[in-house]
């Protein structure tokens, strides 16, 4: 699927046209992101209107301390340095932490780090 | 070739070729691809003729380098036809390991060596990922296709970094300040420049081969000022209007000696810039952090407009308070700025001198000239848009952060830039890849308190200082926990592992490593004792090796790999700081490798096959390459690398601008809008001035080291500048050491690979400096030594023999060495035995290790003498 945000069309992730209805999110949680929480694999609802901010509030209640501790700041915002694929695409090129959430995938990860030489 | 473009907006552009007809001919071609013989990347043109390199030169066509390249690219040429080249893989014969040890390499074939690795690697995904430990530098295509094994296969240990310093803090800064990822001066428009424990503009560092023309330029037909402040009388200093020889390990003393002359003496700062881009405002308690208003828990600053207090976000709110103090809350509280003046007034100049060695009135007289420099207040107009101007920039880089206490000298001196406005503005210091519209829309994001907290980089995530996380008891080799404000920390691993592992409560033993050609060994950490435990102490160490440098001698396997000349790479979105270009460049194979080897990824879509994760691999390239239908790798398919790059470029440049064309072009440029171009005033976030967040990191901290029985000092988490002395600088004022050895770098040299290349090899052996230690004249008297001769320099770690060049290029207190020398590998002949390896010099213990970032000090403390006899 093309991503809207590219292509010029309207994208209810940035917009917040889907606002009023619950949506159900999978969530997909890799390397060690996977051995922090415990699990793999989560579905979360979430009110009409969520964000990803909203997204990392409630894993920070459902995928325990360690998880909270490593992949979330004290605020319960996702760390910088976790990077978030919603439906396949990364947030960075929606709306960021303001992305809304339609319902799909959500898949959280840690990246190789550019370190320097 | 750039000038072409102007006045045109179409995107993309397909640019100019020099010589366009470079494909047609069959005996005579010209290819475009990228030099790999530094972390640069500059665009070159390779002519071939009947199937061999003869020759390779700048790519005009290219923003990064302008059609220029330096001696270590031309090399390249030399590099591939290198007779010590591995073109099969290998075995280990000789269990034993060591330095100097024999491995009895065997040649195996290749089926042997893919089933030794997969076995390894599949044994270890089911135990536990962590037992695999990833080292990366040195060869782009190898970073992604071990990188993905990060998410993939769950081990958290990929150390792309080679040097205990580098990244260490430079990118942290950059992403703190900025959120960007690097740094370079808008030669364009900048009139003053001072370069702090770096080369920018005169030798090395990022886009190398432009910035040296810019300023160059920016000197000649402007006269832009050059300062130089640096323990050796380098490249940069011999171009400089003035060099400042320092005392290693004083870089923090000298910023807030500039800082105390700007804030406290002249008075010279942006303060429309402070109030309304920083936190200089947000008023801060008795504790030290911010206060904050009790029902929305947001930071307050006092609104001079109305004497009102009011949080960051107010929109009412209009004139903060950067100076004073105010009662708040039943609690007296100070704006960040006040107290950050007061932190500056505690280094008068006079006391700068004492620590620094560079005289009080010179001190002062660079300060309030770089202030006034700095034109605070004016705007320059640029394709009609105003912006503001500060045509300065303090740069520093490589020499600051390579210390105990080092991310303190460069937040000093970074603070310098700060308070003047000057970043990425016209004329400025300017962050690279802070923000871009196209082809990536990718910009920094406000976090908590209003504060930067999203870096617009992307894919590959550097962990942030801010707001940093909680510290906690250690899990990793790495001790990641107990450094929560650091990029990364792997330059710990081989320390941690001399030790006892239950100490620190990790329970995992690692047991296989991949590296690539970046020889940690030789020049990745300090101590060699300690580094050649740690590779002893792994079961199974492979590495992809072109030549069989020193960390090669500790492996198990080793797997051929190609040379640059033989890699297919799509380099991401690139820019040149302030360009009205941006740009895509890519690496291409220009001939054919060796019959018998065959290219990494293969060998690793086979592994990853075996090991049963090749699927979860191109998911996670679907990813983070940024493929899209039609163009996903799907599960159960298996691709070749060109394909993969075929769909990465037709992902997101669309089907007619695939893997061929850009064969075919080498480069895409586009136009930039100005905003991209000088992001500074646009991001929607404020950065810091004060780091407050230090503050409940350092009390998090200090609970897990007492839980832990660790008596580790950390005074370093400070939420503004200080300058405390490193162990070598208390030495040598004690009169326990004759000199602190720094090293420095080579315009012509690289990493610690490339000596052993002939035509490298050849300019070190002609220019004396490079192979040899600078001993400043003083010293060399005091000492009875003449140039030339061999003296021995014992550090705490090692005693080892040089050739002292007695030069007044150097501070009196400091040995100079230069490059990465001293090689023993004997797969490295030409360069063997030559010069001095400054590394194994270092000490390597807690002492000598940033608390903050975990650089390891890079001041060597020596003893000199001459060889007798």
């Amino acid at each position: 699927m093309a991503n809207p945000s590219e292509t010029g069309e309207r994208d209810p992730r940035l917009d917040g046209s889907t606002r009023s209805q619950p949506v159900r999110v999978k969530v997909v949680l890799m390397g060690e992101l996977k051995r922090w929480a415990g699990r793999q694999e989560l579905t979360v609802e979430l009110p009409g209107g969520s964000t990803v901010q909203t997204l990392a509030k409630k894993l920070s209640d459902l995928c325990g301390e360690t998880f909270a501790q490593n992949a979330l700041t004290k605020e319960r915002s996702i760390q910088p340095h976790v990077a978030v694929f919603i439906d396949g695409v990364q947030m960075g090129r929606l709306a960021g932490t303001q992305t809304i959430l339609t319902g799909g995938k959500v898949e959280l990860m840690l990246l190789p780090m550019y370190e320097g030489g | 070739m750039i000038s072409l473009l102007k006045g045109r907006d179409t995107k993309p552009h397909i640019v100019y070729r020099p010589g366009g007809e470079r494909h047609k001919s069959t005996t005579s071609d010209w290819v475009p691809t990228t030099c790999r013989m530094c972390l640069v990347g500059c665009h070159v043109l390779v002519k071939v003729e009947n199937g061999r390199v003869v020759n390779v030169v700048g790519n005009p066509d290219s923003p990064k380098n302008r059609g220029r390249m330096c001696a270590k690219g031309k090399s390249g040429i030399m590099n591939h036809y290198n007779p010590n080249r591995v073109t099969k893989p290998l075995k280990r014969s000789n269990p034993e390991k060591g330095i100097g040890v024999d491995p009895r390499w065997q040649e195996i074939p290749w089926e042997e060596a893919i089933d030794i690795i997969a076995k390894k690697m599949k044994k270890i995904y089911v135990e536990d990922p962590r037992k695999l430990y990833l080292q990366t530098w040195g060869a782009r295509g190898l970073i992604q296709w071990l990188g993905v094994l990060v998410p993939v296969f769950g081990t958290p240990y990929h150390q792309e970094s080679l040097s205990g310093t580098c990244g260490k803090s430079i990118h942290s800064i950059q992403f703190l300040t900025a959120g960007g990822f690097w740094d370079e001066v808008d030669f364009e428009y900048c009139k003053y420049l001072i370069d702090v424990g770096t080369q920018q503009g005169v030798a090395t560092r990022e886009g190398f081969n432009h910035t040296i023309a810019d300023c160059a330029t920016a000197r000649m037909e402007r006269g832009m000022k050059l300062v130089v402040v640096d323990p050796v009388g380098n490249n940069a200093a011999a171009k400089a209007d003035e060099w400042l020889p320092i005392r290693p390990g004083t870089d923090a003393a000298f910023g807030l000696g500039m800082l105390n002359v700007l804030l406290n003496e002249v008075k010279i700062y942006d303060a429309d810039f402070l109030k309304h881009h920083t936190n200089a405002g947000y008023l801060v308690g008795p504790n030290w952090k911010y206060v904050r208003d009790p029902a929305t828990r947001k930071p307050l600053l006092y609104d001079q407009s109305d004497g009102e207090i009011k949080t960051y976000d107010d929109p009412t709110l209009k004139d903060p308070g950067l100076e004073g103090e105010y009662s708040v809350q039943g609690q007296k509280a100070k704006p960040a700025f006040d107290l950050l003046k007061a932190r500056a007034a505690e280094y008068p100049v006079e006391r700068v001198e004492g620590i620094t060695s560079i005289p009080a009135k010179t001190l002062r007289r660079i300060a309030r000239e770089f202030g006034e420099a700095a034109q605070i207040g004016s705007i320059i107009r640029i394709d009609g848009v105003e912006l503001p101007y500060r045509p300065v920039a303090l740069n520093w880089c490589r020499g600051p952060q390579g210390h105990k206490h080092g991310w303190h000298h460069c937040w000093a001196l970074h603070l310098v830039n700060l308070v003047l406005g000057a970043i990425n503005v016209p004329g400025g210091y300017q962050c690279t890849r802070t923000a871009s519209n196209w082809p990536i829309k990718s910009w920094p994001e406000a976090g908590e308190d209003g504060m930067l907290g999203y870096s617009s980089v992307k894919y590959r995530h550097h962990a942030q200082p801010f707001p940093g996380r909680p510290a906690a008891r250690p899990t990793r080799h790495d001790l990641f926990e107990l450094f929560p404000v650091a990029a990364h920390t792997r330059s710990v691993v081989p320390l941690v592992n001399s030790g006892d592992l239950k100490k620190w409560g990790i329970d995992h033993k690692i047991e296989m490593i991949i590296h690539t050609p970046g020889n940690q060994l030789a020049g990745g950490f300090a101590d060699l004792e300690s580094v050649v435990n740690f590779y002893k102490g792994v079961d199974l160490v492979v590495g992809f090796a072109i030549e069989l440098n020193e960390t090669h001698e500790m492996d198990d396997i080793v797997l051929p790999m190609p040379t640059y000349l033989e890699e297919n790479l799509l380099n991401v979105p690139d820019s040149v700081a302030g360009e009205w270009v941006g740009f895509r460049q890519i690496q291409q194979q220009v001939v054919a490798m060796p019959e018998e080897m065959r290219r990494p990824s293969e060998v690793l879509t086979e592994i990853y096959d075996r090991v049963g994760i090749l699927d979860e691999v191109y998911h996670v390239f679907n990813l983070t390459l940024g493929l899209k239908p039609p163009y996903l790798l799907e599960p159960g398919k298996r691709y070749v690398e060109e394909e993969i790059l075929d769909r990465e470029a037709k992902s997101l440049h669309g089907q007619d601008f695939g893997w061929e064309w850009f064969k075919e072009h080498g480069i895409m440029v586009w136009r930039r809008d100005m905003d991209e171009r000088y992001p500074g005033r646009f991001i929607k976030a404020r950065v810091p001035v004060y780091l407050e967040h230090f503050v409940q990191r350092r009390e998090e901290l200090d609970g897990v080291l007492r839980e832990m029985r660790l008596d580790w000092d950390t005074s370093d988490y400070d939420p503004l500048p200080e300058w405390m002395p490193c162990k070598a600088f208390e030495q040598i004022q004690r009169g326990e050491i004759d000199a602190i050895g720094v090293h420095y770098k080579l315009p012509y040299t690289y990493g610690a690979q490339g000596n052993a290349n002939p035509w490298i090899n050849e300019l070190c052996d002609k220019l004396p400096h490079s192979y040899g230690v600078l001993i400043n004249t003083k010293l060399a008297q005091k000492k009875g030594i003449k140039d030339g001769d061999a003296i021995w320099l014992e550090s705490p770690v090692k005693k080892v023999k040089g050739v002292a060049r007695v030069t007044q290029m150097v501070h009196p207190e400091v040995v100079g060495i230069a490059g990465h020398a001293g090689h023993w590998a004997a797969g490295k002949p030409l360069s063997k035995g030559k010069g001095v390896n400054f590394n194994g010099l270092l000490p390597y213990d807690v002492d000598h290790i940033d608390l903050l970032s975990t650089a390891n000090d890079f001041c060597a403390p020596v003893k000199v003498r001459k060889v007798e006899g």
